[in-house]
C-alpha cells in the first residue's frame, strides 16, 4: 500500500494547518514528529480522509481520498489519542464487534473473529468488562484491538501513548511495534522512534525533515537547543 | 446518516438526559424548584439544527420508552407516556424543531430568544396543555392555568439557552445552519 | 451509572415476549376509555397492583415507586376535577389514570431494556423504505446510553475546575465552558466511528 500525499494544503479558519505538503509514504514503520500545531495530527487524518485537503490530493493505492474516503477507511485503521472517545459500546466484546459491521459477517464468524483478536492482544479476561471500569492503557488496548480486528494495510496512531502512565505506553508502544502491518506512529516522544525506518518532522504546516530517525531526531534537538540559547 | 450526525444526536439526547439528573434550582415565584432538563430540548434545536435536534429529543423519548429512568426525577419508563405530562414530552422534539428552524441564520439574541419562546415554550405548551386535559378529563383553560406554574422558569431557560447559543454558535459555524 | 427500570426476575409477566405485553398495553388503554363504571374501574385498579405480586413476583414496592412519580400531578388534578366536576368523576379520572400507569411500568419492570430495543428495531423495519436504518437506531440508543456518563463528568470537571478558581459554579456559568467541551467529545467520537467505517454499515460488503 503506497500513500502519496500530492502538493496538500489544509487550512482551518484562516490557519494554514499543512502548507503545499508533498511525501511518498512506502515504509513499514514511519515516524511522524512535532510539536502541538506543528500539522503532524492533520498529517496523519488527510491520510485516510478524515480530513479533506483544500488544495491538492491524497492518493492511497492510486485512490483518491476525496472520493474514496471509506474504501480507504477500510484497509488503513486509525488510533487515536483519547481512549475514552474510540469505545462507544458497554462492553469490551461488543466494542470489538462494532468494528466488524461493515463486512457484514455471520454472527458465528463475528464471534471467532473477537474472540481471536482477544487473545492476540492478551485481552481475553477484560472481553465482558463495562468499558467504563477499563484504565487508560487497557482502553487503548482495546481501542486498537477493535482497529486491528478488521486486519487493515496500515494503522496510522495519532500520540496513542500521550495521555497515559508510562507502564501504560510502554506496554501500548510494544503491542504497536510488534503488529505486522505497517505502523505510521505520530508522536512528540522522540524515544518512541529509534528503530523506526522513516521518521517526518513537520514545523508550521511543513516538512522541517526527512530521513532516518537519528538523523532527523538530530535536527529536531538542534532545533531545540536552538530555542533555549 | 453521517457519524458526525448520529454522535451529535445522541449528544444533544444525552445531554438533556444530564440537564435533568443535576440538582434543581430554586427559582422566584414558582413553588417548585425547576430541572434545567427543557433547556435541552432549546438548545438542541439551536446548536444542531431542526431536524438533528427534533431526532435527538426523539432519540431520548424512545431511550426512556425502552426502560432508563433519563427524565428529571428518575422517572423513565413507558409510565410516563401514560401520565400527565406525556403531551409534554411529544412536544418536546417538535419544540426543538421549530427552535431550529426558526434560529436559522440568526446570529444576535433577539431571533434567537424569540425562537426558544416560540419552539421551547410555545411548541411544547402547545402539545402539553391538551394532552393534560385530554388524560386528566380537565378543561383545556384549566390546564392551562396548571401550566402556567412552569412559565418563569422556562423564560429563564429560554434565557439561558439564548445566551449561550450567541456565543457558541460563533464557534461552530459549519455545524448551525 | 444509569441502571434500567427493570428488576429481575422469572416470573410469568417476565417470561412474557415483551412485544405480546405492548400489545396488551394497547388494548387496556383502549378498553379504559369504554369503561365509566367507577366500581368496575376500581376493581380493575386493584386486579393491575395485585399482578405485580401475583404475576410478577414484585411485590408493593414498585406500584408505591410508579405512583410516587406523579403524586403532585395526580393531587392538583383530583382538585381541579373535583371542584369542576364532582367528587366522582375525580375518582374516575384518578383511577383511570393509576390503571394505565400502573400497566405500564409493569411492562417496564418486567422487560429489559435489549428486549425491549429488539421489538423497536423490529418495528423500525417496517419504515425502512422511507430510509429509517433500524441497526444505526439500535446503535444510536447504545450510544446515549454511553455518552450520559461521559456528558456527566465533563460537566463535573467543568465545575469543579470553577470552584478551584473561585467562581460560583452553576448550571448557567458552566455551560458554555461545558458544552464546548462536549462538542469537541462529539468530534472526537465521531472521528473515530469513521474511521472504523460507520459510513459502510449500510451498504453493501
Amino acid at each position: 500500500m503506497s500513500f502519496i500525499v500530492d502538493h496538500v494544503t489544509v487550512r482551518f479558519q484562516g490557519r494554514i494547518a499543512l502548507d503545499d505538503v508533498s511525501a511518498a509514504l512506502d515504509e513499514r514503520r514511519i515516524a511522524v514528529i512535532g510539536d502541538n500545531g506543528s500539522g503532524k495530527s492533520t498529517f496523519a487524518r488527510v491520510l485516510n480522509g478524515l480530513i479533506l485537503p483544500d488544495e491538492g490530493r491524497v492518493l492511497v493505492d492510486g485512490r483518491d481520498t476525496l472520493t474514496m474516503g471509506d474504501k480507504i477507511r477500510a484497509h488503513v485503521g486509525f488510533c487515536f489519542q483519547n481512549p475514552d472517545t474510540q469505545l462507544v459500546m458497554p462492553t469490551v466484546a461488543e466494542d470489538l464487534a462494532l468494528g466488524l459491521k461493515p463486512l457484514k459477517l455471520a454472527p458465528a464468524d463475528i464471534e471467532q473473529r473477537v474472540e481471536d483478536t482477544l487473545d492476540r492482544f492478551e485481552i481475553a479476561h477484560l472481553a465482558q468488562r463495562s468499558v467504563h471500569m477499563l484504565s487508560g492503557g487497557e482502553k487503548q488496548l482495546v481501542a486498537l484491538a477493535g482497529v486491528m480486528i478488521t486486519a487493515p494495510d496500515t494503522v496510522i496512531c495519532d500520540e496513542p501513548t500521550t495521555l497515559l502512565d508510562r507502564r501504560n505506553a510502554a506496554n501500548v508502544l510494544a503491542v504497536l511495534k510488534d503488529l505486522a502491518c505497517r505502523v505510521i506512529l505520530v508522536t512528540h516522544d522522540l524515544g518512541q522512534i529509534a528503530d523506526f525506518d522513516r521518521a517526518v518532522w513537520f514545523h508550521d504546516g511543513l516538512i522541517a525533515a526527512d530521513g532516518s530517525p537519528s538523523e532527523v531526531a538530530a535536527a529536531y534537538e538542534k532545533s531545540l537547543s536552538g530555542i533555549r540559547a | 446518516m453521517t457519524a458526525r450526525d448520529t454522535v451529535l444526536i445522541a449528544t444533544f439526547a444525552a445531554l438533556t438526559a444530564v440537564l435533568g439528573l443535576l440538582p434543581p434550582l430554586p427559582v422566584p415565584l414558582v413553588p417548585v424548584p425547576i430541572t434545567a432538563q427543557t433547556m435541552g430540548v432549546m438548545l438542541a434545536g439551536l446548536m444542531i439544527g431542526p431536524r438533528r435536534g427534533g431526532l435527538a429529543m426523539l432519540l431520548l423519548l424512545g431511550v426512556v420508552a425502552l426502560g432508563i429512568p433519563l427524565l428529571a426525577g428518575g422517572r423513565g419508563g413507558l409510565a410516563v407516556f401514560a401520565g400527565p405530562s406525556a403531551g409534554y414530552l411529544i412536544g418536546w422534539p417538535i419544540g426543538a424543531c421549530v427552535t431550529g428552524m426558526l434560529a436559522r441564520g440568526a446570529t444576535s439574541p433577539a431571533p434567537l430568544f424569540a425562537a426558544c419562546l416560540a419552539g421551547g415554550i410555545g411548541g411544547v405548551y402547545a402539545c402539553g396543555i391538551p394532552g393534560v386535559a385530554l388524560i386528566s378529563g380537565i378543561s383545556v383553560p384549566t390546564a392551562a392555568l396548571a401550566s402556567a406554574a412552569f412559565l418563569p422558569g422556562d423564560l429563564i431557560k429560554a434565557g439561558v439557552a439564548t445566551a449561550v447559543a450567541v456565543t457558541l454558535r460563533r464557534a461552530y459555524p459549519r455545524l448551525t445552519p | 451509572m444509569i441502571t434500567g427500570l427493570y428488576i429481575p426476575g422469572d416470573s410469568l409477566l417476565h417470561r412474557c415476549p415483551a412485544g405480546v405485553k405492548l400489545i396488551a398495553l394497547v388494548l387496556i388503554g383502549i378498553g379504559l376509555i369504554a369503561i365509566d363504571n367507577l366500581f368496575l374501574l376500581c376493581a380493575l385498579a386493584v386486579v393491575v397492583a395485585a399482578s405485580y405480586s401475583a404475576f410478577a413476583g414484585l411485590g408493593v414496592a414498585p406500584v408505591w415507586q410508579a405512583t410516587r412519580a406523579v403524586l403532585v400531578w395526580l393531587a392538583l388534578i383530583v382538585l381541579a376535577q373535583a371542584l369542576l366536576a364532582g367528587v366522582e368523576a375525580a375518582a374516575e379520572t384518578v383511577v383511570r389514570l393509576l390503571i394505565l400507569i400502573w400497566s405500564a411500568a409493569l411492562v417496564s419492570y418486567t422487560s429489559r431494556l435489549s428486549d425491549m430495543a429488539a421489538v423497536l428495531e423490529r418495528g423500525l423495519a417496517a419504515f425502512k423504505p422511507l430510509g429509517v436504518q433500524p441497526e444505526k437506531t439500535a446503535f444510536m440508543i447504545a450510544l446515549t446510553l454511553r455518552l450520559v456518563p461521559a456528558i456527566f463528568a465533563i460537566a463535573r470537571d467543568v465545575r469543579d475546575a470553577q470552584r478551584a478558581r473561585g467562581v460560583d459554579a452553576s448550571v448557567v456559568t458552566a455551560i458554555v465552558p461545558a458544552l464546548t467541551r462536549i462538542m469537541a467529545h462529539a468530534d472526537a467520537v465521531s472521528d473515530a466511528l469513521t474511521a472504523r467505517g460507520y459510513e459502510r454499515w449500510d451498504t453493501a460488503p
